[in-house]
This record gives structure tokens, C-alpha cells and sequence, in this order.
């Protein structure tokens, strides 16, 4: 299989000097895994895990007090593997977008309020495709936009006309301009009502239908990820507990902290009492020692609180760490 | 059951746009409604319905256009002042960091709401009452004290914004969209507390969610929203059961199941809040599937459909 | 006290708050002064700085460094009144205006753009000649004050407008606060470094104001004010004389209070800035 981004044992931290005391924040603490070609893979945690710092990290995206303290990330643009972290200028330049592109969270970011659309996609273009007239990069918007199923009017606007839905799908339009490769969506759907959330989750299908890219989606809402992913990734403080085909992890929930996401999930049709894991999830500047979990873990045994449990192969496309699966 | 509150064709109009070229937008259309005693009542639909507009009507936040509002025979403009509504009726908000000032300690809100309701005397009673409504919502004063927002997590202070709430005793809480910010591992837990406070404490809840699945986990009836008008009301097993209405059969089919064997991938027509408000006729002709030709030239009217509100063309025959 | 502790770690602060205990100190000695501010002649004429005299004596037979203390307290209270005042008229207006909104909005607002689109150098000067013999420095400061409060009104009132859309403003509401508690207890800390980082500024555009309106001759020219003191010696030709002293040493007040003012201001809003303070406090 093909790998079009791998991470390996990753270690991002930020790090915060408050009042002369130093204080390191352990966001994605030893992170390995890699998304194929053409597939839709899911990174699911709840705030605070360590998920948004891993896009960026995988992004190059590193700005202090980001740091990376070990690991590396690659990309495979034609085939060939290249270090993301030493990519530098012109080279990183060129990768982005057309190779990696990132759609942040919250979507009124990404476009400046006082310019139209229009604006916006053409200063966009100009920065990355040279040689070509306004007219010619304003019809390869348009085209991109109708591709997409949008319609190429929300040009003329400006983005606070339009609705929260509407901006997301024309922020994932924007950020798939140049066909990227891999497209890395932070809670695309977040903040959105069930029927907004349905028109990105179609766009997202469209755009992966129409370009072959491959995206990583990130979202705390296991609904999205039941619903659009191939594969999965579980995050709990920093690191993956749990990671495997999407219909696996739905079906055979391995992690404890996996099993209280999914069956916390309600239903129409089943009024059955539900209940959320117990406690809230650890500051990540001070991480309980052993298995992040065990504080909160229904099935907590003395081992658990010792030593960490490493990622351990159940069979060939479902990993976990817990020390229940070990031996 | 008692009503304890009730709107009668309570309208909201607002006029956009500059001086020259006004529109007016009913952002809430006629709605009636009735809130029971002990009861939790969703109030659903998607962003830009008219379901917070309502909400802050029936607080007192916005004065109603045309119609009224009732809380218990009484007219909520007749209220002494906003102190002896809030009594009565208390809120919780969708984002708990917006919720408390982020520059105040949040048990400053706590004493706040004793003292100026005069519910206990002196500080340590006081303590003890806010004691007792953080242990309902499985908070301890401990948790809370000297603390600012940016020290708790969301669930966390989301609880406590419902414990705040609770001080006064109020019989009706107006929850707007209480999870849709909280993280998805401590979302039931939040949820769970609405029918403890109903089944315990006799709390009667609005409940406002885009979300039918914690809708239907949670609410005895519901009223589904679309652009200002109540498209669906009755018990929560019938309207989402058996949905009559062409929306709501929409919005129950664009939950995210939480189940990879059954993707909703059927393609859908998605038009802007504006243009939907501005239609005449049926708001929702323009993406309903079972649309006919009536639809785009006159509005529905409401009718009962064995115990099931329901305002659609289909059903008026 | 801890405030103040973090404070005088930035350096801006540090010097700045020095400065302008310096400036105080030199306004404060003023009341232990051998001379009459106001009467001439009474020791040699244009003398330059020597042991008696260290700032040297001025053309109308006075000592520099005694008038300059008078000059410096004068203008200081004439930039109070002026700030305090002006303040006072801009936190009332902008909370009223922006809290009430409606018909109270629309005409406290009115109000303040009359004032703003007027050509405001003129009038000062068309109402500075008029009441010449009026303008001492209360008069002078509240004059000031009148036409400095407007913007910072306005300022005020886009903050309030938008504190008041934020649901913490309902949570106090269902707490039962009234709406003075609402506004004292949720708004204020959020206003209070544009209070007084507007304060500052208009501190240093009234010293400015002040010289001048000197200059031009349009205050009570026998009060000693920085303005004035330098109106004194460029009409004596102190340049052209060569009688340095007299024209360095309100230029060098000026200076050093100005920047002072610059400095304090910069640091004080950047510590009161509600985004580093809950940033503090989420790093505790």
C-alpha cells in the first residue's frame, strides 16, 4: 500500500516560559502512524488531546511556543520521500497546497471580512500559479466552484453574508483550488447545525470522489467519522490508543475509552440511559503517571498506573494500547 | 399536566438592510406553544430557524413584535421587574467560557445570585446552598472556588453554569444548544442531568439542539422550526417516530449515524438562510422533496394530525 | 501591590514612573519657592546657570528653575483637569450611549460627532481670544476638557456595544444584578485600559494644547506654564540672544513628561490588555 504521509513517534510540545518558570505542554507525545493514498482517515479526541497541534504538525505548520522535540514527518510527492520538518522556503512554498493543504477550524479565519471572495480566490491563485491573466484564474475558480457543486455567485460576496455552513464548504472550496494531494480539515463540521454538517460531509465526499486526494479529517463528533472515514485514529492525551479500520473500531471498540465514546453516542429510537465516561480529561501539563486513562478507567488495574501501555497489534489493520489486550 | 408557560402567536420582525432599501424579516412566525409542568420540551431545527429568537422572548431578552407570553395565566410584562422573572424562569448558553465573564471568578456569579435574590443571610449559608446545587449537578464548592473560567474544562463549567442556574429554585430552565460546545466523551453526562431535574426536582426545561438524536434521548415533546414557523409539534416518539412533515423527516436523515455500515451519501439541495425566509408560500418548497405545485403559491396552514401539529400542504387534505 | 511589582519589571514602565516622580517633585518644590512667580526683576537679568542661579535668571529678572517648577505644576493641573474631566464626560456618555442604545444612543452620539466634525483648532483659538482675560488654568483645562472627550466617548461606546452582546452579560442579568452592578462588575475591567490609556493620551495632548495656545498669546501670558515660559522666550529672542537656559529648560520638561506619559501608557494598557490577563490566568 501506498503511503502518502507517514509520522514517526512524534513529539510536539509547547513550551511556555510564565513568570521565569517553564512549563512544557506535552500535546502529541509519541505519535506513529501513516495515511495511504485515497483514503479518509480520522483522527477522533475530545479538546484538548493533542489533535489540532498533530495537523499542524503534520502541516510544517511550527510556530513557537510549538516545538518539535523528536519525530519526524514525510511526505511522498512523486514517490520520492521527503522530511517535512526541513523543507525550507522555496521547496516548502510549492509543497503546500498543491501537495498539503490545511483547512483550520473555524472557517471566518480564513478569509479577510473586508474583501469580497472574489478577492480572496484571485490573490490566493496569483501566489501559485504564475503566468496567467486575472480573467483566466477567475474561470478556473469559477470552474473549480461548480465542480464542486457550489455556486460561482458567492464570488461577489463577502464572507459574513454567507451562512456558517455555506463559508465552510467555500473555505474547503479555496483550500482545494491547486488539487492537493492530501487535504488535513480541523472539525470541518463543528459549530454547524445537522443539515450544514451533511452539505460539508458531501462536499468532503465530492471533493475526494472528484480529485483522488486523500484527507484527514479531525473531529471530536464519532458520528462524522462513522460517516465519512475509511480508517481511524483514536487520541487520548497526546498519544493513539487506539487506531483501525473505521467499521472495526464502530463494531469491536477495543480501547475502554473508545467503548465509552461510541456507546455514550445516542440514538432516535433508544431512550436507554447513556452515560459519559466519568471525570474530564487530564491538563496535558501534568499527565497522571502510567496510562493516561487510568483515572477515569472502569477496568483499572495495578499495572495500568505504573507503566504506559505501548501500541500493540491485535491483527493486521487494528492497533491498541491498553494493557487489558496485552498478552 | 399544568401549563406553566405559554406564547400565543408570538411574532418577532426584524428590518434589515440600511434606511433605503429595508426588509423586514419575521424571524419568528406566529408561534404558539405550551410548556408543562416537569416537562423537557426541544425546541429543534437548524441555525437561523428562529429557535434562539424564541428562546430569548420567552426570557425576556426581546420583546415580542406581536403576541404574547404567559407564565403560569400571567403576562411576563407584567412582571414586577426582571429580578422576580428571573426567579422563576433561569437560562444556560451554549458556550460555558462565554457564559461567565472571563476576567471574574465564577463563584462570584454563585454569590452574586444568593445574595441578590436574598435566598440566605450570611456568607457560610450561602456556601452551603451553593454547596448542595454544585453536588446536584456532581460539582463539590471545592471545584469552584477562586477558580477563573479558564481553569476548568467545558463540561465542568457547563455543569456549573446549570448548578448557577439552580440557586433560585426556578421552575423552568431555557437551555440553547448546552452540549454543542461540550466535548462528545462528557456530553450525556450534561444530558443527564436535564432528566434528573426533571424527574427529581420538577424542573420543566426548554431544550434548543439542531441535534434530533439527544433530542429524542432527552424530550417528552418537541416542536421542530423551520424559518420562523413551527413545522411540527407533539410527543417526541410520535413527531420523530413517525415524522409527517417533510423537514423533519430531513433532519432526522441528516443526524450523523453514528454507524459506518449506514452512510447517508444521497445528494441534497442546500439554499441559504435569506432567500428560505424570504419565500412565499411554503418556506421549505424550495429543497423539499415531496414538493407539489400548491407549495410555492400558498402558505400552509396548521392542522392536527392524530395529536401531531403539523403545518404542511400534504396534510391539509 | 503585586501589580505594581509586575509592573516595574518592564523596563517603560520603570523609567517612565520615575520620570514623572521627578516632574512631581519639581512641581511639589514650587511651594518652597524664594520667589514670586508672577513679579519681575527680582534678581539679575539674563544670567546664565552659576551656583545662585543653576538654570540662570530669564530678560524679565526671574530664575529659571524656580519659574519652570511653577510651570511644570501649572501645566500638570491644567492636563488633569483637562484628562479627569474630559474622562469622567467620555466613560459616562460611551457607557450611557452604548448600554441604552435607542433614542440616548442617538443623541449622546450626535453630540459628540458635532464636536468631532467641527474644526476644533479654530474654535479653540476663536474661544481662547474671546475669554482671554478668563483663561486661567482651570479655565484653560476645563476649555480643554470639553473638546477632548468625544473620540474616546465614541471609543468607549463600540466596547460597551459589543461587551453587551456577549452571554456573560445575561448571566449577570439572571443573577439578579441590576444593570449599575452589570456594568460596574462586568464591563469596567474590560474598559478600564482603554480608560486610561486614553487618559494618558489625552494628558499629553493637553500639555501639547496648552503650549500652544501660549504661543499664540491666547492664555493669561503672566501665569507660568511650560507654554507660556516658552512663549516668554522666544518673544524675549532668547534664541537669538544665545540665552539658552531659558528656552532648554521648558523644552526639556516638555520632553521628558511627554515621553513618560508615552511610556506609561504603552506598558500599563499592555498589563491591563484583557487577552494577557486571562492569559495569565490560564497559565497559573
Amino acid at each position: 500500500m501506498d503511503a502518502i504521509i507517514t509520522v514517526e513517534n512524534l513529539q510536539a510540545f509547547y513550551v511556555l516560559e510564565v513568570m521565569g518558570e517553564r512549563k512544557v505542554i506535552k500535546a502529541v507525545n509519541g505519535v506513529d502512524f501513516a495515511v495511504l493514498r485515497d483514503e479518509v482517515y480520522g483522527i477522533a479526541g475530545e479538546s484538548g488531546c493533542g489533535k489540532t497541534t498533530l495537523l499542524k504538525a503534520i502541516f510544517a505548520a511550527l510556530e513557537p511556543p510549538l516545538r518539535i522535540f523528536e519525530g519526524k514527518v514525510y511526505y511522498y510527492p512523486n514517490g520520492e520521500r521527503v522530511d517535512a520538518f526541513s523543507l525550507a522556503g522555496e521547496a516548502r512554498r510549492k509543497l503546500r497546497w498543491t501537495y498539503i493543504s490545511y483547512i483550520p477550524q473555524g472557517s471566518m479565519s480564513v478569509f479577510n471580512p473586508v474583501k469580497r471572495l472574489r478577492i480572496t480566490f484571485l490573490d490566493f491563485l496569483k501566489s501559485h500559479v504564475g503566468g496567467k491573466r486575472e480573467e483566466e484564474l477567475l474561470t478556473l475558480a469559477r470552474e473549480h466552484l461548480v465542480r464542486l457543486g457550489l455556486t460561482p455567485q458567492v464570488l461577489n460576496g463577502y464572507p459574513h453574508q454567507l451562512s456558517g455552513g455555506m463559508r465552510q464548504r467555500v473555505a474547503i472550496a479555496l483550500a482545494t483550488l491547486l488539487k492537493p494531494r492530501v487535504i488535513l480539515a480541523d472539525e470541518p463540521t463543528t459549530a454547524l447545525d445537522v443539515v450544514a454538517q451533511r452539505a460539508v460531509l458531501q462536499l468532503l465526499r465530492d471533493v475526494q470522489k472528484e480529485f483522488r486526494s486523500t484527507i484527514i479529517v479531525v473531529t471530536h463528533d464519532m458520528g462524522i467519522h462513522a460517516q465519512i472515514t475509511d480508517r481511524m485514529a483514536i487520541m487520548y492525551a497526546g498519544r493513539i490508543v487506539e487506531e483501525g479500520l473505521t467499521k472495526d473500531i464502530f463494531a469491536r471498540p477495543l480501547h475502554p475509552y473508545t467503548r465509552y465514546l461510541i456507546q455514550s453516542l445516542p440514538k432516535v429510537g433508544d431512550k436507554n440511559t447513556k452515560e459519559s465516561a466519568p471525570g474530564s480529561p487530564p491538563s496535558l501539563l501534568y499527565l497522571p503517571p502510567g496510562c493516561s486513562f487510568h483515572p477515569r478507567c472502569s477496568e483499572v488495574m495495578e499495572h495500568c498506573v505504573q507503566e504506559i501501555p505501548p501500541l500493540k497489534k491485535i491483527n493486521e489493520s487494528h492497533w491498541v494500547a491498553c494493557w487489558m489486550r496485552e498478552g | 399536566m399544568t401549563v406553566i408557560l405559554e406564547t400565543k402567536g408570538v411574532s418577532k420582525v426584524f428590518s434589515l438592510g440600511s434606511w433605503l432599501s429595508r426588509v423586514h424579516l419575521v424571524a419568528v412566525d406566529r408561534v404558539s406553544l405550551q410548556i408543562r409542568q416537569a416537562e423537557i420540551f426541544t425546541l429543534a431545527g437548524e441555525s437561523g430557524c428562529g429557535k434562539t429568537t424564541t428562546a430569548r422572548m420567552i426570557l425576556g431578552f426581546e420583546l415580542p413584535t406581536t403576541g404574547e407570553i404567559f407564565y403560569r395565566g400571567k403576562r411576563i410584562d407584567e412582571f414586577r421587574d426582571r429580578k422576580a422573572w428571573f426567579q422563576e424562569v433561569q437560562a444556560v448558553f451554549q458556550n460555558p467560557f462565554e457564559t461567565f465573564n472571563p476576567l471574574r471568578k465564577v463563584e462570584s456569579y454563585f454569590f452574586e445570585t444568593v445574595f441578590n435574590y436574598h435566598l440566605r443571610k450570611d456568607v457560610k449559608a450561602a456556601q452551603a446552598l451553593i454547596e448542595e446545587k454544585l453536588q446536584a449537578v456532581g460539582l463539590s464548592f471545592q471545584d469552584v472556588a477562586g477558580k477563573y473560567p479558564a481553569e476548568f474544562s467545558g463540561g465542568q463549567l457547563q455543569r456549573a453554569s446549570i448548578a448557577r442556574a439552580l440557586l433560585t429554585n426556578p421552575s423552568l430552565l431555557v437551555a440553547d444548544e448546552p452540549v454543542s460546545m461540550v466535548d462528545a466523551s462528557l456530553r450525556m453526562s450534561i444530558v443527564n442531568l436535564f432528566r434528573t431535574l426533571r424527574d427529581s426536582f420538577g424542573v420543566s426545561v426548554v431544550y434548543i439542539t439542531h441535534d434530533l438524536a439527544t433530542a429524542y434521548y432527552v424530550s417528552d415533546r418537541i416542536a421542530i422550526m423551520f424559518r420562523g414557523n413551527i413545522v411540527e409539534m407533539g410527543g417526541v416518539e410520535e413527531v420523530l417516530g413517525a415524522p409527517k412533515h417533510p423537514y423533519t423527516k430531513l433532519l432526522l436523515e441528516s443526524i450523523p449515524e453514528p454507524d459506518p455500515e449506514r452512510r447517508q451519501e444521497k445528494a441534497m439541495v442546500f439554499l441559504e438562510e435569506r432567500e428560505e425566509y424570504l419565500r412565499r408560500g411554503c418556506k421549505f418548497a424550495g429543497r423539499c422533496p415531496e414538493k407539489e405545485e400548491i407549495c410555492s403559491r400558498e402558505a400552509p396552514q396548521e392542522v392536527m394530525v392524530g395529536g401531531v401539529f403539523v403545518r404542511c400542504h400534504k396534510h391539509a387534505r | 501591590m503585586e501589580a505594581l511589582r509586575e509592573l516595574f519589571r518592564d523596563y517603560r514602565f520603570a523609567v517612565g514612573f520615575v520620570f514623572l516622580v521627578l516632574l512631581a517633585a519639581l512641581a511639589f518644590l514650587s511651594f518652597f519657592s524664594p520667589y514670586d512667580p508672577v513679579r519681575w526683576l527680582q534678581v539679575p537679568r539674563d544670567e546664565p546657570p552659576s551656583w545662585k542661579h543653576i538654570l540662570g535668571t530669564n530678560a524679565k529678572g526671574q530664575d529659571v528653575f524656580w519659574e519652570a517648577t511653577f510651570a511644570i505644576r501649572n501645566s500638570l493641573v491644567v492636563a488633569l483637569i483637562a484628562g479627569l474631566v474630559s474622562r469622567v464626560v467620555a466613560v459616562l456618555v460611551g457607557f450611557l450611549a452604548g448600554y441604552k442604545g435607542g433614542v440616548v444612543d442617538r443623541v449622546l452620539m450626535g453630540v459628540a460627532d458635532g464636536l468631532l466634525v467641527i474644526p476644533l483648532f479654530l474654535i479653540l483659538v476663536l474661544v481662547a481670544m474671546l475669554l482671554r482675560e478668563a483663561m486661567t488654568i482651570v479655565n484653560t483645562g476645563l476649555l480643554l476638557a470639553f473638546f477632548g472627550w468625544a473620540w474616546d466617548a465614541r471609543t468607549i461606546r463600540a466596547q460597551i456595544l459589543s461587551l453587551r452582546e456577549r452571554e456573560f452579560t445575561q448571566t449577570s442579568l439572571l443573577s439578579g444584578n441590576s444593570t449599575l452592578s452589570l456594568v460596574s462588575k462586568e464591563y469596567v475591567p474590560f474598559t478600564i485600559p482603554l480608560i486610561f490609556s486614553t487618559l494618558i493620551s489625552n494628558i499629553a495632548w493637553a500639555i501639547g494644547m496648552e503650549i500652544v495656545l501660549a504661543i499664540l498669546g491666547l492664555v493669561r501670558l503672566e501665569i507660568p506654564t511650560l507654554g507660556t515660559m516658552l512663549q516668554w522666550a522666544i518673544t524675549r529672542q532668547a534664541m537669538l540672544l544665545g540665552h539658552w537656559w531659558w528656552i532648554a529648560t521648558p523644552l526639556a520638561l516638555t520632553v521628558i513628561l511627554l515621553v513618560a506619559l508615552y511610556w506609561l501608557s504603552v506598558s500599563v494598557s499592555e498589563y491591563l490588555d484583557p487577552r494577557m490577563r486571562i492569559q495569565r490566568i490560564g497559565a497559573r
